[in-house]
């Protein structure tokens, strides 16, 4: 049985069109990459605007920490992780256009921890006040009245010692009779009311010094909330940067050679 | 705040310093006190029995009183009057208004019969109200 051979249509050349597209198809791609490369070459310049302006730093591409306000760069994209002390991190991708000067404003927003810190500074603030000023207030108004007091106690003697000169100069027996009997009983009711006053408002003011003073000692006692920038540790892990005197990476090994 | 303390302290020991009271039973030592205790201001220098007449008729006995006045011991000088109020009865006699200098003056007891003796409780009196008063006690006699 003989088989007849297997007949294939002929082949078809390439159409020119399909021709015509691959071509313009390449072209295009070269000539895109050409350009790209070129351009890439040509640098653009940012100029950063950043909240707080004085003291922020960012990290370039993931490799260079800097702290400037304007960088020329090759045109492109480039990544940003912008960080001021108090301030959280902010991780961008900025596009530098070739031969062009771009400006970026940014405010970087504070940071979770700086925010506790401040509620905790505040309220460190507020007990502090609270230990010190109000009873050194109440203190102060205390002795106020203490001395209002005084003087009140001593215009009371300061009168008995009056009525004491009149009844010596006094020359009618009834107006003596009047002064011992009525008018100095009355001042003598004066100044013992006038002297517990005193006394009173002494002791009072006493009380309160003495509060005052415990409470001011154990205001400056009180623990002064700290503040740990993590977004700072975050920041300077992002990018390593040679100290003074170079950097260095070491480690140890400690064996325990201490027989049990 | 430290300032305060020693301003109290000095004014404890002020407080400290008036704790004397005056005490208004310890006074008596002006002369026109009526609880005056210091020296007499009356001093009795004699009695007289004298008749008092009406024309020529004797219409009383009286026995007199002739007084000294300390005027010195007064506070200052005071125009005064000198009252002695019989104590058989109550009845009194005041003199009349005496100027600051003068320092004797006489008040009488009235109705009197020879032989007895007759007391009277005599004081200054100045500006309407009298002094502490000196019982004096002198005998009628003819």
């Amino acid at each position: 049985m003989k088989y007849s051979a297997p007949t294939y249509p002929a082949r078809k050349r390439l159409q020119p069109v399909a021709c015509g597209l691959q071509s313009f198809a390449f072209i295009f791609v070269f000539t895109h990459l050409l350009i790209s490369s070129a351009s890439a070459q040509i640098p653009g310049t940012l100029r950063l605007f950043i909240d707080p302006g004085h003291e922020f730093s960012f990290v370039l591409d993931d490799k260079y920490r800097m702290q400037q306000r304007e960088v020329t760069l090759p045109a492109g994209q480039h990544r940003f992780q912008f960080w001021a002390p108090t301030r959280r991190i902010v991780d961008t991708t900025l596009t530098v256009l070739p031969d062009i000067t771009r400006d970026f404003t940014l405010r970087l927003p504070y940071s979770d921890e700086y925010k506790v810190y401040q509620e905790q500074l505040l309220r460190y603030r507020n007990n502090r006040k609270l230990n010190r000023l109000l009873p050194m207030a109440a203190t102060g108004v205390s002795a106020i009245v203490s001395v209002s007091m005084f003087v009140r106690y001593k215009n009371a003697h300061d009168q008995l010692a009056d009525d004491v000169d009149q009844y010596n100069s006094l020359t009618s027996p009834g107006a003596i009779s009047r002064l011992k009997n009525e008018t100095m009983p009355a001042h003598q009711a004066d100044f013992e009311k006038a002297e517990r006053n005193f006394i009173i408002s002494t002791s009072i003011t006493s009380g309160l010094a003495v509060l005052t003073t415990y409470l001011y000692v154990k205001s400056a006692r009180m623990k002064v909330p700290l503040f740990e920038d993590k977004e700072r540790l975050k920041f300077e892990g992002l990018a390593w940067v040679p100290g003074e005197r170079g950097g260095t990476w070491a480690g140890g090994f400690t064996f325990n050679l201490v027989k049990r | 705040m430290k300032a305060i303390i020693p301003v109290l302290f000095a004014a404890a020991l002020l407080a400290g310093c008036y704790k004397d009271e005056v005490a208004e039973a310890d006074l008596t030592t002006n002369a026109l006190d009526p609880d005056y205790d210091g020296p007499p201001i009356l001093e009795l220098l004699s009695t007289d029995t004298e008749l008092r007449y009406n024309g020529f008729v004797v219409i009383d006995t009286v026995v007199v009183f002739n007084m000294r006045v300390r005027t010195d011991l007064f506070p200052s000088p005071i125009s005064y009057q000198l009252e002695g109020v019989q104590t058989n009865d109550g009845t009194s006699d005041i003199t009349e208004q005496l100027v600051p200098a003068t320092t004797e003056a006489s008040v009488e007891h009235r109705h009197v019969l020879y032989g007895n003796e007759y007391c009277m409780d005599i004081s200054v009196v100045a500006v309407g109200s009298n002094s502490r008063s000196y019982r004096f006690c002198g005998t009628a006699v003819q």
